[in-house]
C-alpha cells in the first residue's frame, strides 16, 4: 500500500484557513435595517431551512411570480443567497402554482403544508406612513387586494390585520400606494417564530 | 484543444473526441434544464443533476423520506466505487467548464532529481510527494459543519455552484464563485479546483479507493495498464489532466484504479504503443491505446524529456 504523507505545515495551514472562514460565517455582520427575511411558503423553521438549503437557486428560478430572489449580504454570510420571499417584487401566489419551490427544492428545505396551513408571515400596518392611518385620506388599497379577508377597516377607515386570517402572501404590501416603501409590510412569525427581533411594526 | 502539448502534433485519438462531445452534452443539458425549471415545472425534475449529488444527499439525510428521493446520489456513489471518478471527467457540468478554461499555468512534472531511469526509453516519473490533497480537508469540513448545522454546500459544492451560476446569468446577476474558479483555473491550471479543492471529488475519491481492488469486468468504466506493452515514456502522466503519476508506474499491471482517475481517457490518447493502455467497460474495450503504430525503440521518440514543458 502506498504510504501518504500528510504534510503538518499544510494541514496547519488549511486548518487555519477553515478556522477563518468559519469566524467569517458567524462575524460577518448583519445590517439591522434590512427588510424582513421572508421564506418561501412551507419553508422548515429558520434554523433548520437555513442548515438545509443549499442556494442552488432551483426555487427562484421556479417561482411562477417571481416574488423570489437571493437574499444579499445584508442577512449575513449564513443567509447569504438563501431565497427571499420579496413582497415588493409580487404576491405569493402559493394557492394557485402548485408550490413550484417546493417541487423546485432537491433538498426538501421547503414543504408542502395544506394551504390553510400556510403562514409566511404577517402584514403590519406602519401608521405612521399609512395614508388612511397618518392623513386620513381614504385608502383601502391593501383591503381590496386581499384574498383571505385579513384587513378589516375600522369605523375611520384605517386598516387593521386580523393576524390570524393573514397568511403573509404579500398583496397588501406589493400594492400598497405609500412610496418609496409601502406602509403595510409582511413580517415572518408563525411557523417562522424566533425572528422576531425585527418585529417593530405595529398593527 | 485547452491545452498545447507541444509534443502530440498527430491527430487526436477518437477517446479524445468522443469525451469532449459527451461534456459538451451534459453541459447543455444541464444549462437547458435550469432553463426549464421556470414556471411552470414540467414532467422531468429540473433539479436532477443535484439529486444526483453526495453532498446534497448529506446535508439533507435527516429529513425523512429523502433516502429514497435522493436515491440517485447513493446510486453515483455505488458507480464510482465500481468505476472510479467518471462523474468528474465526463459529466461534471462545473469540471467541464474548468477544463475547457484556458489556462497559463505550465505543467510543472518535477525535477530532474525526481525522475529515475526506468526500462526501455529512459524515464518514468516518479511519484513524487505524497501529501493529503486539501479536498479531504475540505469535506471533513463540510461533514463535520454539516452535522452541526451549518451548511457549507452553497460554497463548496461544484454543482450548485454551478446551477447557481446559470440561474444568476439568466436573471441577470453575476456568478461570483464560478468568476473566481475560472480565475483559479487560469492561474492554477484547468483541474486544479477538482484535483486538489472540489469536496464533491474528495467524496468520490474515497468511493472510488472502496473499489480499488474490484476487477475491470466488474465496472462500467476502466483504466487498464498492460505492463509489457509500456516503454514507461511518461506521456500518460504529461497528459493526465488531474496529474496523476501512477499511470507510468512500471509495477502496475491491470486495471489502475487511483483515487484520483477521472477516467477522461486523455493517458490512453496520449499513449504510443499499441495495447499498453485501455478504457474498457465490464471487460469490453472501448478504447485502445496507439491508434498509429510509434516504434517503442525509436531512441528520440519514445524518451520524452519530462522537464521540457508539455
Amino acid at each position: 500500500m502506498r504510504r501518504l504523507r500528510l504534510a503538518r505545515r499544510e494541514f496547519l495551514a488549511w486548518g487555519l484557513a477553515g478556522a477563518a472562514t468559519a469566524l467569517a460565517y458567524g462575524l460577518w455582520p448583519q445590517e439591522s435595517d434590512a427588510s424582513p427575511l421572508l421564506r418561501p411558503p412551507g419553508a422548515q423553521d429558520e434554523v433548520s431551512f437555513v442548515s438545509r438549503c443549499l442556494r442552488c437557486q432551483e426555487c427562484v428560478r421556479a417561482c411562477m411570480t417571481g416574488c423570489l430572489e437571493a437574499a444579499g449580504r445584508e442577512y449575513g454570510a449564513a443567509k447569504l443567497w438563501t431565497p427571499k420571499f420579496n413582497p415588493a417584487l409580487a404576491k405569493c401566489e402559493f394557492e394557485l402554482c402548485g408550490r413550484a419551490c417546493a417541487h423546485a427544492c432537491p433538498v426538501g428545505a421547503i414543504r408542502r403544508p395544506d394551504d390553510d396551513e400556510v403562514r409566511i408571515g404577517t402584514a403590519r400596518v406602519n401608521r405612521e406612513k399609512c395614508i388612511a392611518w397618518a392623513e386620513g385620506k381614504d385608502c383601502l388599497v391593501c383591503q381590496e387586494r386581499c384574498s383571505y379577508g385579513a384587513i378589516e377597516p375600522d369605523s375611520r377607515g384605517r386598516p387593521h390585520v386580523l393576524e390570524e386570517k393573514c397568511t403573509g402572501c404579500g398583496a397588501c404590501q406589493n400594492t400598497c400606494v405609500t412610496c418609496p416603501d409601502a406602509a403595510i409590510v409582511v413580517f415572518p412569525s408563525g411557523e417562522g417564530a424566533g425572528r422576531g427581533k425585527r418585529g417593530r411594526g405595529r398593527s | 484543444m485547452e491545452r498545447k502539448r507541444g509534443k502530440s502534433r498527430r491527430s487526436r485519438h477518437p477517446i479524445s473526441w468522443v469525451r469532449r462531445v459527451v461534456q459538451a452534452l451534459f453541459l447543455s443539458l444541464f444549462v437547458i434544464l435550469v432553463w426549464t425549471a421556470a414556471y411552470p415545472p414540467g414532467g422531468v425534475n429540473e433539479n436532477v443533476f443535484l439529486r444526483f449529488d453526495p453532498l446534497a444527499a448529506f446535508v439533507a439525510v435527516s429529513w425523512s423520506g429523502l433516502w429514497t428521493y435522493l436515491l440517485p446520489a447513493w446510486l453515483l456513489l455505488l458507480a464510482t466505487v465500481f468505476s472510479g471518478r467518471f462523474f468528474c471527467g465526463w459529466i461534471c457540468p462545473l469540471g467541464t467548464v474548468l477544463e475547457w478554461t484556458p489556462s497559463a499555468r505550465r505543467r510543472a512534472v518535477g525535477k530532474p532529481s525526481d525522475l529515475r531511469p526506468v526500462g526501455l526509453a529512459g524515464r518514468t516519473i516518479v511519484a513524487g510527494e505524497r501529501r493529503i490533497r486539501p479536498k479531504y480537508a475540505f469535506l471533513a469540513l463540510f461533514l463535520i459543519l454539516s452535522l452541526a448545522g451549518i451548511n457549507l454546500a452553497w460554497v463548496y459544492d461544484p454543482l450548485v455552484i454551478a446551477n447557481r451560476a446559470v440561474v444568476f446569468v439568466l436573471s441577470g446577476g453575476i456568478p461570483f464563485l464560478l468568476i473566481g474558479l475560472v480565475a483559479l483555473a487560469v492561474v492554477a491550471g484547468p483541474r486544479f479546483w477538482c484535483r486538489e479543492m472540489c469536496p464533491l471529488g474528495a467524496c468520490l475519491s474515497l468511493s472510488s479507493m472502496v473499489g480499488s481492488r474490484l476487477p475491470a469486468v466488474a465496472s462500467p468504466i476502466s483504466l487498464v495498464k498492460n505492463e509489457e506493452s509500456c516503454i514507461h515514456c511518461g506521456r500518460c502522466s504529461l497528459a493526465c489532466p488531474f496529474e496523476i503519476n501512477e499511470v507510468a508506474d512500471s509495477r502496475r499491471t491491470g486495471r489502475l484504479a487511483v483515487a484520483d482517475c477521472a477516467l477522461c481517457g486523455e493517458c490512453v490518447a496520449s499513449c504510443p504503443c499499441e495495447g499498453a493502455l485501455f478504457l474498457r467497460s465490464f471487460g469490453v474495450t472501448l478504447a485502445a491505446s496507439g491508434r498509429e503504430k510509434r516504434k517503442p525503440e525509436g531512441a528520440g521518440r519514445g524518451e520524452v524529456d519530462l522537464r521540457c514543458e508539455g
